[in-house]
């Protein structure tokens, strides 16, 4: 993809294109991109919509955008605000924002310190969720599974107070939770499963099936229902 | 025919493969999105996988593993061709395909020197169709007919290949992998076969076969 014969498509203010394979893409303003794209680097600082599949080795965006389609690629950072419509086959995604997207996440690592709605299948190697906002996913599966708390009480208070609505004590809610290492905290969940399962404060689980090791946080406030080696 | 279901749970026990690795290859598609079967059971949702060919499929990625990175495995067991290209001469000194078959295989779509996947997928075929004593020499270039028309429409998806017979009338027909057929009881069904096996099965042999030399 880096190749040095292609071009670099830049949008700043208002503008749109109907897309191609591009080096490095940027849109600073408003932009609108009509179809397929290809490039080694996408950066959105502002609003930016896609309606077709974008591929690129590196996106970022800074501001909001909206993809229709899949997006695959090496390595995805939101630090506002991304829908996307489509399948997501990015590496690696790290998420500071509000990332939604509609259809499954495949990665190696998932990480995200923000809000995020996965609504298929969140499937990672390292799943690394700290819980600033609502996190919700049809299902999670991987590795390594680790959901937090996200940062101190004061912090939420600020976050909620810029974003009126958002729970001062915001949770992870998903159907199942399957992976080798699981330990979560703050999260909503019908079925936890795992080889080695910690189930931290603030958990309300309906059943944890494990196959190795199994340990619940015996602070008020965590429900299992049910826990069962297999 | 896809009754025998294995639920997940079952599955990763009989294997001793963890959720980790299950999700691991899915991720990479070594597992077809299409046998992930979910269904509601008492104790909610669950995941079901065809019994036989997931057990098959997790076999040969154990054993292969040792010795191709995930994403080459991956590159063999999905349905989609790859782009190796052949020479004639290799495929049959290799045994690939046989003489007649390639003979028959001329006389219905030309003359080739070298083939791409495709093209060998289909001789390869014709050539099972009729080594088996299945199909006629008539017959096979029916079934190379049909593959060449219809079989690229069915791109990424999983196929198979149908023969029927009925009182000395034949036809073959290319379905959906895995879709329930039902004929007429005067009809006989003489062979079923899942291109997709037969896909990763030939990628195999050209990976292995000391087919180097004849690969772009």
């Amino acid at each position: 993809m880096a190749n040095n014969s292609m071009n670099d498509l830049r949008i700043n203010g208002i503008g749109s294109s109907s897309g191609g394979k591009y080096d490095f893409v940027q849109i600073n303003g408003k932009g609108d991109i009509t179809g397929d794209l290809e490039c080694r680097e996408l950066l959105i600082n502002g609003l930016a919509h896609l309606d077709g599949n974008v591929k690129a080795d590196t996106i970022r965006v800074s501001g909001k955008s909206d993809f229709r389609g899949d997006v695959s690629g090496n390595r995805m950072i939101i630090d506002g605000m991304s829908d996307i419509g489509g399948i997501v086959k990015v590496e690696t995604v790290e998420n500071r924002g509000m990332l939604r997207i509609a259809k499954d996440c495949g990665s190696e690592v998932f990480s995200s310190q923000g809000g995020f709605t996965v609504g298929g299948l969140l499937n990672a190697g390292k799943i690394d969720i700290s819980v600033y906002a609502q996190c919700k996913a049809k299902e999670i599966g991987g590795e390594d599974i680790e959901v937090r708390i996200g940062g101190g009480l004061s912090i939420r208070k600020l976050i909620g107070s810029l974003f009126p609505g958002l729970p001062l004590n915001p949770v992870l809610i998903t159907d199942t939770i399957e992976g080798d290492n699981v330990y979560i905290e703050n999260t909503t969940a019908k079925v936890v499963r795992g080889q080695n399962v910690k189930i931290g404060p603030g958990c309300e689980i309906g059943v944890v099936e494990y196959r190795e090791s199994y340990y619940k946080d015996p602070v008020a406030g965590t429900s299992v229902n049910e826990s069962r080696k297999i | 025919m896809e009754n025998d279901l294995i639920s997940k749970k079952e599955l990763l026990e009989l294997t001793g493969i963890s959720y980790g690795q299950l999700y691991r290859w899915k991720r990479k598609m070594l597992v077809p999105e299409d046998w992930f079967i979910r269904k509601s059971t008492f104790t909610g949702q669950e995941t079901f996988f065809p019994r036989d060919r997931i057990l098959a499929r997790i076999e040969k990625i154990k054993n292969m593993k040792d010795d191709a990175s995930l994403d080459e495995l991956a590159d063999i067991l999905s349905p989609n061709p790859s782009d190796v290209e052949v020479e004639k001469d290799m495929l049959v000194k290799e045994k690939v395909v046989s003489e007649i078959s390639m003979d028959i295989f001329a006389q219905v779509l030309g003359i080739l020197d070298v083939f791409d996947f495709q093209k060998t997928l289909y001789a390869y075929l014709l050539d099972r169709m009729l080594s088996s004593g299945d199909a006629s020499a008539e017959e096979g270039k029916i079934i190379l007919k049909t593959l060449a028309e219809s079989f690229p429409a069915f791109e990424g998806k999983q196929c198979d290949l149908l023969f029927v017979r009925k009182l000395g009338v034949s036809f073959c027909l290319l379905i959906e992998g895995q879709s329930r057929i039902s004929l007429d009881p005067g009809a006989k069904l003489v062979r079923r076969i899942s291109i997709s096996s037969v896909v990763e099965e030939l990628k195999t042999k050209l990976s292995n076969g000391g087919f180097s030399d004849g690969k772009q």
